[in-house]
């Protein structure tokens, strides 16, 4: 599974995409996946919208909106992917467009019950 | 993927430019123009998140209506925190909260232009200076980033940034209304806004200072947006057709201007099969629009200059009895010495270059000309002409020395080789210090 992290448009020394820039990067990525699905790599990928509630204590007694939403840690998304190895897995993730633009992947194997 | 959008991750060219200065349009008829910095922030988050989902789902299939919603939405959250923060601030109107709340509806294309043009209206304020109309213009009316303006400006996103955040304080001043100005007031209004246009025009043409691609932009929003007066009922005026024309039929020639290493070329060195055939038509199709109504606007004059040179097959068949005849006319209207300086070059056209020269001359506070590296150019070129080539030289090297863009100085330099000179960087005799300052 890949985590994506980040809104595109924030990093340290970039203020933001102009919005030329922002439709040149929805072609590419939409593009990225649409290859990567068609090659039956990719099985699931959806985004997530920003808002959000972080509970904790018990039956969930504190609710908060979490940090700084526009953190670089906040997930903007996940990618299910069909492949054997961590390896593979993070030569696909480094192929991704949203790096170019401050945005981070995070690689994780999503973990199994039975092992063969 | 549950939900994948029919369209891919495909959109209209220059959607999100467009479609988010449609939707700050929108949103500022309904909140006010003292709301202008919120609106601009919404839908630049909108647009974000527009990003975001389209990228994984494909875009959906009314991607207008999508941003409107997400833009609305995030206007209400930030309205109530607003309010939240500050209770006696009257906070949101019932009215605007009903409209924000609301579901969206497909906008009739007549209320979308209604509101572009009252956002032109706004943004062209004669309370505002011309450089803060500009930025405006860009950010607000044609969805352009701060860094593009500063690229398109040669100035810093930072200055940019200050400037638009300076004007929409300014329009918050002097509480500016989001209307159509009233007839009374409308002529004189209209006046400010095509001079305006006029200079986003000429700043995105002037020679190649600056960013190439984004220059080439300042002209097509210049271009759309005169489209957009010529087609309201309220500011549909011969001017704005012959503005229109104006910029048509010397954006038709754009490419033209240069060759493929980025040299200025001279009107007869063009290759004429690279002029848009289209556009030409369009422009005298919009000259013609223009010229029914009495008056004869600079726009017009300047029109029908580019008109001429655009009928002429090759430019040995340029008619420049009748461009001088159009400069008599426009030198009449502006009395600017910049105007006698470019009715010479048709003198000695027609004349030949001494009664250039002549004209030359004759020009009134022809000092002001002085500083400008063209003036000293045209000066060599009629001496060239005359069989004077050593007083060209000096001429064409005054002109080197005050040329400031690098296709200005490339384009003398290439006059001064012609006159059997040295280009001043390539061959500066021992001990001389090169003329290129």
């Amino acid at each position: 599974m890949l985590l994506a992290k980040g809104s595109p448009c924030q990093s340290a020394n970039h203020s933001g995409l102009s919005p030329e820039q922002m439709q040149a990067h929805l072609a590419e990525s939409y593009a990225w996946m649409d290859d990567l699905f068609k090659k039956g790599i990719l099985s699931a990928a959806q985004p997530l919208a920003p808002e959000r509630k972080i509970l904790s204590g018990e039956n969930g007694g504190t609710i908060s909106d979490g940090a700084n939403a526009e953190s670089k840690e906040v997930i903007a998304g996940f990618f299910i992917l069909n492949v054997q190895t961590m390896d593979e897995a993070v030569s696909i993730a480094r192929t991704n467009p949203m790096l170019k633009h401050g945005g981070q992947m995070e690689v994780r194997r999503i973990a199994e019950l039975t092992h063969d | 993927m549950s939900q994948r959008g029919s369209s891919a991750g495909e959109v209209a060219d220059h959607f999100f430019r467009h479609e988010g200065a449609k939707v700050v349009a929108t949103l500022t008829g309904h909140l006010g123009t003292h709301r202008l910095q919120l609106v601009e922030d919404v839908v630049q988050e909108a647009l974000l998140r527009a990003l975001q989902t389209w990228s994984y789902q494909g875009v959906p299939a009314n991607p207008a209506a999508w941003v409107v919603q997400v833009a609305k939405n995030l206007a209400l959250t930030a309205l109530k925190r607003e309010q939240n923060w500050n209770d006696k601030q009257d906070g949101i109107a019932a009215e605007h909260e009903r409209w924000l709340s609301a579901p969206p509806n497909d906008m009739p294309d007549e209320t979308i232009s209604d509101d572009t043009l009252r956002m032109m209206f706004v943004c062209f304020h004669p309370e505002l200076a011309t450089d803060a109309q500009t930025a405006l213009a860009l950010r607000t009316l044609c969805g352009f980033s701060p860094a593009e303006i500063a690229a398109a400006f040669i100035s810093s996103e930072t200055a940019i940034a200050k400037r638009l955040v300076r004007a929409r304080q300014r329009i918050r001043e002097l509480a500016l209304p989001f209307v159509v100005p009233e007839p009374a007031e409308l002529s004189a209004r209209l006046d400010g806004v095509l001079h305006t246009l006029y200079l986003l025009f000429n700043e995105g043409y002037k020679a190649s200072a600056g960013d190439h691609l984004v220059r080439a932009d300042l002209c097509h929003e210049a271009i759309r947006l005169v489209t957009l007066l010529t087609e309201h009922p309220a500011t549909r005026e011969p001017r704005a057709f012959a503005l229109l024309a104006l910029m048509l039929l010397n954006v038709a020639r754009f490419s033209a201007r240069t060759d493929d290493a980025g040299n200025l070329l001279r009107l007869h060195e063009q290759d004429r099969t690279a002029w848009d055939q289209t556009m030409i038509e369009r422009g005298i199709l919009c000259l013609r629009h223009a010229s029914q109504g009495g008056t004869v606007s600079i726009y017009h004059i300047e029109a029908s200059i580019a008109a001429t040179h655009c009928i002429a097959a090759e430019s040995s068949a340029t008619d420049w009895p009748r461009i001088l005849a159009l400069y008599d006319q426009l030198l009449a209207l502006t009395g600017s010495p910049v105007t006698a300086m470019n009715r010479a070059v048709a003198v000695a056209r027609v004349h030949g270059p001494q009664a250039g020269l002549d004209a030359l001359d004759s020009i009134q506070r022809r000092y002001l000309l002085e500083a400008h590296h063209l003036y000293h150019a045209i000066r060599g070129t009629f001496a060239a002409e005359l069989g004077h080539p050593k007083d060209a030289l000096t001429h064409f090297r005054q002109a080197a020395k005050l040329a400031t863009l690098p296709a200005e100085r490339d384009f003398i330099a290439r006059r001064i080789e012609e006159c059997g000179g040295f280009t001043p960087d390539a061959a500066a005799p021992n001990g001389v210090k090169p003329l290129q300052g």
